[in-house]
């Protein structure tokens, strides 16, 4: 047996691992520096933003402590200061993957730069979707009640999935994720119930929709005798 | 140049205005769709001017929203008194959001541009006008300088049930004024009065729409000028359906009521003392038209709402004050609530804070008051069943003692926000 033989691989794996050696410190000495810098940053930008009154601003709107009917507990100064802080720690760990393959010419940063604004408008899509669902369902379940309707709250469940519905669509489509599937399946499920809900009212509720549409058009006589002073008026003014 | 932003006049209505130059008295009747009972109040008010005010120049105007059956032709058509001379008529449309509130801003501007010294408005479909209205609305302005002269009606018990329930003692409570019927509807006041309320920046709002009356009063009274109160006798004009109108209505009309109280923090939170106005006119009983009244629709929207709005409740109402809503829903199923004048009037200050801090769309939460205001007037009505009509007056003097008594809790709860 030749004790070459044996040694000569061992001597060019621990070569391999020692040619990585830097690039390891490189990267670790990267994601340190990038947690540093990035809680900096975050102590330096929260009170900047409470400066320029971010949180006035949002009691103002009427959005604090909630938005859409979601709590919120944490001030949107240090929101966006945890914004800054996810953004500067994300970007040196992608800084930090490139010194592990200098090939790759800082591509990665790159991608994930020119990625970015998909997802802030895609979570921007998604917030102001699920704003959205929560006003549209409330709306509904208060116009339900207040016509003595028992279906406001599978109505309006209804309509809050909808709305949630169509935001996930738009989030997924702008993050381009299985876009074609996404499109096809929301065309597919909203077509559908679009159209069961024109045979339902169309066929099941004909002589509802003949009234419905008979009391918004005009008649052909609209001039009707004005009502005796002492007829009893069958309810009652509220002003 | 005028002092206030002016709302476009017709090219017609322009003319006329030049022609006539300067008048005495200004009298307005909006309208919409009213030309069955528009020419008997116009009628009325020609013959009320020219009777009681016969050596003054008057204008007698119609600002319409551009209705399409007649209405300002039934206006201009209808009956003038052979002594009627001093008194000339102007049929315009208004411009603006369509609503009460902007045939009013187009007679205000009338008013002022023409120089009058007082002026009355009063609704287009009143059947028990009668032309001593406009000198009971005129006269206080015209010879005894008062600024807003407001209505008092002789009304059935179950008539006007936001005003009793709401409104007066609301503004009653908040800026000390004993007036009886804040958003009556037909007003005499003098153009310094209205010179004012055309500088206000409110014509886009719900101002314009239902919302109009109580602005007029809550201005008129927390602005510091002169009030009084008029007795018309009987109101009977044409009924709108409350379950089509009411929660338009409430919300139009509620939600001026509060964002007045933005406007006038200040002065309420000072908890100004009561006082009573002078009435013009000997107050007498009138015979009312019978009203019926329907408990199990009221009780059931009451409960339905209850059960459906919990979330909205929640979020409006201080926690003891949904417990005992809550409560009130869970008797006998078809037994109307019995709806406390404590428990109401926390409700509607909750709602008042709760419309301050803005945590929901206004529309949104007035809209869910609509349930407790049903499940009020259920209870209301079904303990005044049997009584007459000045032990019901009583009762709504005593929630307006209550109103009062509770000014405290408003103001803390207020504060907690501010």
């Amino acid at each position: 047996m030749n004790p070459q033989g044996f040694f000569d691989p061992l001597l060019r794996s621990l070569e391999v691992i020692a040619s990585y050696l830097p690039r390891l410190f490189a990267f670790a000495a990267i994601l340190g520096l990038g947690f540093v810098l990035a809680r900096l940053l975050r102590a330096a930008v929260a009170p900047l933003f409470r400066a320029l009154k971010l949180d006035a601003a949002w009691e103002r709107l009427g959005l604090a402590g909630s938005f859409g009917g979601l709590r919120f507990h944490r001030r949107p100064s240090d929101l966006m200061a945890d914004a800054v802080w996810a953004f500067v720690t994300l970007s040196l760990f992608v800084v930090g993957l490139d010194a592990l393959d200098p090939s790759s010419g800082g591509r990665l940063l790159a991608e994930l730069y020119a990625y970015l604004p998909r997802i802030l408008v895609a979570a921007a899509v998604l917030a102001v979707g699920w704003a959205v669902s929560v006003f549209a369902a409330q709306a509904v379940l208060v116009s339900a009640v207040n016509a003595g309707s028992r279906l406001g709250r599978p109505a309006s469940l209804v309509v809050q999935c909808l709305v949630v519905a169509i935001a996930l669509a738009m989030a997924l489509e702008q993050l381009a994720i299985a876009q074609g599937i996404v499109i096809a399946a929301f065309a597919v499920a909203f077509g559908g119930l679009v159209l069961a809900f024109a045979l339902a009212f169309g066929l099941g509720g004909a002589e509802l929709a003949r009234r419905t549409l008979e009391s918004h058009l005009p008649g052909p006589d609209t001039t009707a005798a004005p009502p005796s002073q002492t007829e009893a008026r069958s309810d009652w003014p509220h002003v | 140049m005028s002092a206030w932003p002016a709302p476009p006049l017709e090219a017609e209505t322009e003319r006329r205005l030049l022609e006539i130059g300067g008048v005495d008295l200004v009298v307005g009747i909006p309208s919409f769709r009213n030309a069955a009972t528009i020419g008997h109040v116009a009628a009325a008010a020609h013959a009320g001017l020219a009777r009681h005010f016969p050596g003054r120049r008057a204008v007698l105007i119609n600002a319409d929203g551009n209705s399409e059956d007649g209405t300002r032709d039934a206006f201009s058509a209808a009956p003038a008194p052979a002594d009627g001379a001093n008194v000339m008529r102007v049929a315009t449309r208004y411009a603006g959001p369509s609503g009460k509130g902007s045939a009013f801003r187009t007679i205000f501007h009338v008013a002022a541009r023409l120089g009058a010294t007082g002026c009355a408005v009063v609704d287009a479909d009143l059947r028990s006008i009668t032309p001593a209205w406009f000198e009971r609305l005129l006269e206080p302005v015209v010879t005894d300088g008062v600024d807003f002269v407001a209505p008092l009606y002789a009304r059935h018990k179950f008539d006007g049930t936001i005003t009793n329930s709401i409104v007066y003692p609301l503004t009653r409570a908040l800026y000390g004024a004993q007036v009886r019927q804040p958003i009556g509807g037909d007003f005499g006041f003098s153009t310094r009065l209205a010179r004012h309320w055309l500088a206000q920046d409110v014509w886009t709002t719900d101002v314009a729409r239902f919302g109009i009356d109580v602005w007029m009063t809550t201005t008129a009274i927390a602005g510091g000028f002169k009030t009084a109160q008029a007795f018309l006798g009987a109101k009977i004009h044409d009924p709108k359906d409350p379950g089509q109108h009411l929660a338009g209505m409430l919300v139009q009309v509620v939600g001026t009521a509060f964002r007045m109280m933005e406007t006038y923090a200040p002065l309420w939170r000072e908890m100004p003392l009561p006082r009573s106005l002078r009435v013009y006119g000997h107050v007498q009983p009138v015979a009312l038209d019978p009203v019926t009244v329907h408990l199990d629709g009221m009780t059931a929207r009451f409960r339905l709402g209850v059960a459906d709005l919990a979330g909205i409740h929640d979020a409006a109402l201080a926690p003891e004050t949904a417990r005992a809503v809550r409560a009130l829903a869970a008797g006998a199923a078809h037994a109307p609530p019995v709806f406390s004048d404590d428990a109401w009037c926390r409700v509607v200050y909750d709602f008042a804070v709760a419309h301050h801090r803005r945590r929901m769309p206004a529309d949104l939460l007035l809209s869910a008051l609509v349930p407790l205001y049903l499940g009020r007037v259920a209870s209301f009505v079904a303990r005044h069943a049997e009584s007459g009509s000045s032990e019901v007056e009583d009762a709504i003097e005593t929630l307006c003692a209550t109103f009062l008594a509770e000014r405290g809790y408003l103001t803390a709860r207020w504060e907690e926000t501010s």
